[in-house]
């Protein structure tokens, strides 16, 4: 290689050496993730709890909070459910649902009376979140009726479409659906299923008087 | 069932799988964006361009195979259009960098070997298009010229070629010309 042309390359891998200084790496990753954030539908962050009185429970939350709690499905099964309801980026994390989890299960133990937790409404259609916060109204220990929760929201001949909201519940338990049962003092349908076993145990848990 | 999970797999979770490939490729895309743009804000805008190309493109991608050469691809491709539209403006640049360093050399050594940086900047930036982005993977990114071929979509030896002619080019430009001697 000739003098001149090692001057050069002297002068080329001098540059081939420059780099972006770390501050700047730095400040293009944070400007990149906040804007990828503003296109990226959100977090949700969700988990299972084994061995629970009521079986295997699968719950998921956001940012705002509880968004949905699942009986008997699969972990697949219950994030396909969930995102045909919410597109999102759904993730695994126990840590992070920690604090639900340990109220659920203080709950479901009687060790807490009331599951105060924060609730994401964002999948749940207006009419039904007013029939499920008038069914968080009904006290513990106690239980109404479908028709006395069509009366409660100001619509009293709405009755079967109160059963349809309660059926579909996407968080049971935080939202208790279960407290409502049928006017002759029948249990009711719980989760799509007559006679369950699980609405049973969950207001025995509460010492709701049944019939 | 197999099947069906697979498919619950593809459609829910692959955002994940992107913010993984995010996490992991863009400090990297980045530099390699700083070094074919003239500055840190043209690298940042561009840098966030290609995510946004390749999050519109990441469901429609069916080979998984290679996403760091395709994220490569992208950028390239998106730092060369952003090179076209300022290219005029370089131009500029390079006559008054051209004039500064004839007319009124400064004695300043730090100055004077920041100008030649520079202008070895410009000079790689007025490189034909392929010939700048093969030069870049090849001397600042260490790609080997399997992997140079594959972004830029050629053949090896087209790769090789190009890198070739992109250093011959620099070094006619710079001869006799080192940081000490300007």
């Amino acid at each position: 290689m000739s003098k001149e042309n090692e001057k050069a390359d002297i002068t080329l891998n001098n540059f081939f050496e420059e780099k972006p200084s770390s501050k700047e790496i730095e400040r293009a990753e944070k400007s990149l993730i906040s804007t990828m954030e503003t296109v990226m539908p959100p977090k949700i962050f969700y988990t299972s709890l084994m061995n629970t009185p009521l079986g295997t429970i699968w719950f998921a939350a956001t940012e705002k909070g509880l968004i949905a709690i699942e009986y008997d499905l699969s972990e697949q099964e219950f994030i396909a459910w969930l995102g045909k309801k919410i597109k999102a980026r759904f993730i695994n994390e126990e840590e992070n649902l920690k604090p639900i989890s340990e109220k659920i299960v203080k709950y479901l133990s009687g060790e807490i009376r009331e599951l105060d937790l924060d609730i994401d409404f964002t999948i749940i259609s207006p009419f039904q979140k007013e029939v499920l916060l008038a069914t968080k109204a009904v006290p513990r220990g106690q239980t109404s009726t479908y028709g006395e929760i069509a009366k409660i929201i100001g619509k009293p001949k709405a009755f079967q479409a109160v059963g349809q909201a309660l059926r579909y519940n996407p968080i049971p338990i935080a939202l208790p659906c279960h407290r409502v049962i049928a006017s002759d003092g029948s249990l009711g349908g719980y989760a799509g299923e007559m006679d369950s076993e699980r609405k049973r145990k969950l207001l025995a848990l509460e010492g709701a008087m049944l019939f | 069932m197999g099947y069906i999970n697979n498919m619950v797999n593809k459609s829910h979770n692959w955002y994940q799988e992107f913010e993984t490939l995010i996490e992991n490729h863009n400090r990297e895309i980045f530099v390699f964006i700083w070094r074919m743009l003239p500055t840190t804000e043209e690298a940042e805008d561009c840098l966030q361009d290609t995510f946004l190309k390749a999050y519109k493109a990441y469901p429609r991608l069916n080979n998984h195979d290679n996403l760091r050469a395709w994220l490569y691809k992208i950028a390239s491709n998106t730092a060369n259009t952003r090179l076209k539209k300022i290219s005029l403006e370089q131009k500029r640049t390079i006559d008054e960098i051209d004039l500064f360093t004839t007319n009124e050399k400064s004695t300043h050594q730090n100055v004077e070997n920041s100008l030649l940086m520079e202008e070895v900047k410009i000079a790689i930036n007025l490189l034909p298009q392929k010939q700048r982005s093969a030069l870049i993977l090849k001397n600042f990114q260490h790609f080997n010229y399997p992997e140079i071929a594959l972004i830029l979509n050629i053949s090896e030896e087209s790769a090789r070629a190009n890198v070739y002619q992109a250093m011959k080019k620099l070094r006619n430009q710079f001869r006799n010309r080192t940081p000490e001697n300007v």
